[in-house]
């Protein structure tokens, strides 16, 4: 089963967390990195690591021993410039992405790790890209998806991301909310039987039987219903507040559905800044991600943390393994 | 400084945990300041009972002077004990206005109860700033480590989007900045978090941190006050909690109150800005689910009692 792993703006610490993995064992044989091999070589160098590289054209042509490189030969050692916004190096890391998304929807690997595109540089050339996650979805031809933090303790799916928090609010529709309870049950199940699920209301205290908002009751409510009919443990909507504690220090339910961005990201970096693994959930493909940045600031280094790529590989290779068990 | 300070308690709902909950909270309280009791006795006769306590600590009492209801159940809403929970926090009002007691310290009422007693306040804030006759109050959630002031609190999302504008955002971060020079801090640094996800992006994942919530953060610094921001809800909080702030400005109700649950389920205190005198209150509701059980937890109200002590004191310190 082979994985695939972007590896980022070359300004960034993506490649230098490449490298680095693969140093310390941590990255096995069946790793594929899409990118560049003159960065990684040349990083390497900087870094002063022996590090084998090997460049190949296609996925099937790696070999034992080597730290595989689908090279897509798009920049040269001497574009290695540590912490600078290029936008060369944005547009390389974007053609990284689209070139994994499609060699893993022809089943050439088993799925993507992405590690971080500045967005920033990535716009120089794109100026419509919001992210990796919109972006994948669009080559997977795909609207129906949702973005999904996990760590050991739960999983926080999300309605909408990188929106307004007016458009936000506008995107709370019965049929979506729907929709994110079942991919998030769809997901869960595979590890877990019968996974709780817990919905969050949009408004404060859940909307207090319409004193503050009637979206709980309009859209909400109405979802958990049709979800529960289907089979479905799910329950809410609950006062956003208070449920991420039942959920994590209580153990009460095994995923929560948020309404709206922030809603579920900053409880989860509250919690477990290190550790939580990105995924993007109602592809055709399993895609998950380191959840940092770029991270201009430290790159190339040797100090970025190397742990969310090891995270972010683990939880992909569940996914893919039960993905071609079913 | 004279004396101790002086601490009015108001014991809410009789039918939710408010009394109980206090009663042991009585039973072993801090010496340094004096405790005035608002209420019905029969309610705290009962939440004595119920906790398996009999305080003997000196406190006076109030007694707004309602009778148990014949049909008083605990848990159930009353239109009674509603009337009962606004007039003791009536008194106390009166009392900390015309500088009787130092600080107020509610224990919780229950908003369908003080609808079917008539009154039209959604709660505690409301209630005071018709007393107190203000009009720009906020609520501030603290707990040790982090402290969250909210923009707006009991306003749908959509409505609470609609109030991020600059003057509303300069006017809390003002209110932020002088109420807590008053309570003890010193150069109080103020984050304002963002509406938008990743802070805005630069205007492609909204307007509001542009138009809105920039101009309120230079205009606040041309006034001498150390704000920041607009800076995104999903790592202002950590950064808050690292000490690099002393404050937080929500734009919305659950942005801060998830931050401070998540960072402190049990021992978060509210306290309201605004109104002339301190109050504080324990961020929990009635729970009548569990009223009369003798299990809600009390390290809330302790809490709450504690910070009410300090405010009123001018002591609240930039490291708690």
């Amino acid at each position: 089963m082979r994985m695939a792993v972007t590896m980022g703006d070359a300004s960034g610490v993506g490649p230098e967390i490449t490298l680095r993995c693969y140093a310390n064992g941590e990255l096995a044989n069946d790793v594929v990195v899409y990118g560049d091999a003159a960065i990684l070589r040349a990083g390497a160098t900087l870094l002063k690591m022996e590090v084998p590289i090997h460049a190949v054209e296609e996925p099937r042509q790696v070999i034992q021993g080597s730290l595989n490189v689908v090279d897509l030969g798009l920049l040269n050692a001497a574009d290695l410039t540590p912490g600078i916004l290029r936008k060369d190096s944005g547009a390389a890391a974007r053609a990284y992405v689209e070139r994994a998304t499609h060699d893993a929807l022809k089943g050439e690997v088993a799925g993507i790790v992405t590690l971080p595109v500045n967005k920033e540089a990535t716009r120089m050339s794109d100026p419509d890209f919001i992210g990796h996650t919109e972006l994948i979805a669009q080559l997977c031809d795909v609207q129906n998806y949702s973005m999904m933090l996990v760590t050991d303790d739960v999983a926080v799916s999300h309605v909408s991301a990188h929106v307004p928090l007016t458009e936000a609010i506008r995107r709370v529709t019965k049929q979506r909310v729907r929709a994110v309870i079942e991919l998030t049950h769809k997901t869960l199940s595979m590890d877990t039987e019968n996974p709780r699920i817990a919905v969050c209301g949009l408004n404060p205290h859940a909307g207090e039987n319409g004193l503050f908002g009637d979206e709980e009751k309009k859209f909400i409510t109405p979802a958990i219903a049709e979800t529960v009919v289907v089979g479905i443990n799910v329950s809410g909507p609950y006062p956003a507040d208070t449920i991420f504690h039942q959920a994590i220090h209580h153990n009460r339910y095994d995923a929560v559905v948020c309404m709206y961005h922030d809603q579920g990201h900053a409880p989860m970096k509250l919690f477990d800044f290190e550790s939580a693994v990105n995924v993007t959930i109602g592809l055709p493909i399993v895609r998950t991600s380191v959840d940092h940045g770029t991270a201009f600031d430290i790159a190339w280094k040797g100090t970025a943390f190397t742990n969310s790529l090891d995270h972010a590989l683990r939880y992909a290779r569940k996914l893919a393994s039960k993905r071609h068990s079913v | 400084m004279k004396g101790n300070s002086v601490i009015g308690v108001t014991l809410g709902d009789p039918a939710g945990i408010g009394p109980e909950v206090f009663a042991r909270v009585l039973d072993d309280v801090s010496t340094k300041c004096e405790i005035v009791v608002y209420g019905a006795r029969w309610a705290l006769e009962l939440g004595a009972k119920i906790a398996g306590v009999s305080p003997n600590a000196r406190y006076k009492f109030v007694d707004v002077g309602i009778d148990k209801p014949v049909d008083f159940e605990l848990g159930v809403v009353s239109p009674v004990c509603g009337r009962i929970a606004v007039e003791s926090v009536e008194a106390a009002a009166a009392d900390a206005l015309s500088g009787q007691i130092d600080a107020m310290m509610t224990c919780p009422l229950n908003k369908e109860a003080i609808h079917a007693a008539g009154y039209s306040d959604i709660g505690h804030q409301e209630i005071l700033a018709r007393l107190a006759d203000v009009d720009a109050t906020a609520t501030m959630l603290m707990t040790p480590g982090l402290r969250v002031v909210h923009l707006s609190t009991h306003k749908s999302l959509i409505e609470a989007g609609h109030y991020v504008t600059r003057d509303n955002v300069l006017e809390k971060i003002d209110l932020c900045h002088r109420t807590l020079t008053r309570w003890g801090l010193q150069r109080i640094k103020i984050a304002v978090a963002a509406l938008n996800p990743h802070g805005g992006e630069g205007g492609l994942l909204g307007r509001e941190e542009i138009d809105a919530i920039e101009p309120a953060v230079k205009a606040a610094k041309e006034r001498g006050i150390d704000a920041r921001g607009p800076l995104p809800a999903d790592s202002v909080f950590n950064r808050a909690i690292e000490g690099e702030f002393d404050v937080v400005l929500a734009m919305y109700h659950d942005q801060g109150h998830i931050a401070i649950k998540v960072h402190n389920f049990h021992e978060s205190v509210t306290a309201t800005l605004g109104i002339p005198f301190v109050r504080t209150s324990v961020d929990h509701g009635t729970a009548f689910d569990i009223a009369g059980r003798g299990v809600a937890d009390s390290r809330g109200t302790t809490a709450a009692l504690d910070a009410a002590l300090t405010l009123a004191q001018g002591a609240l310190s930039n490291d708690a």
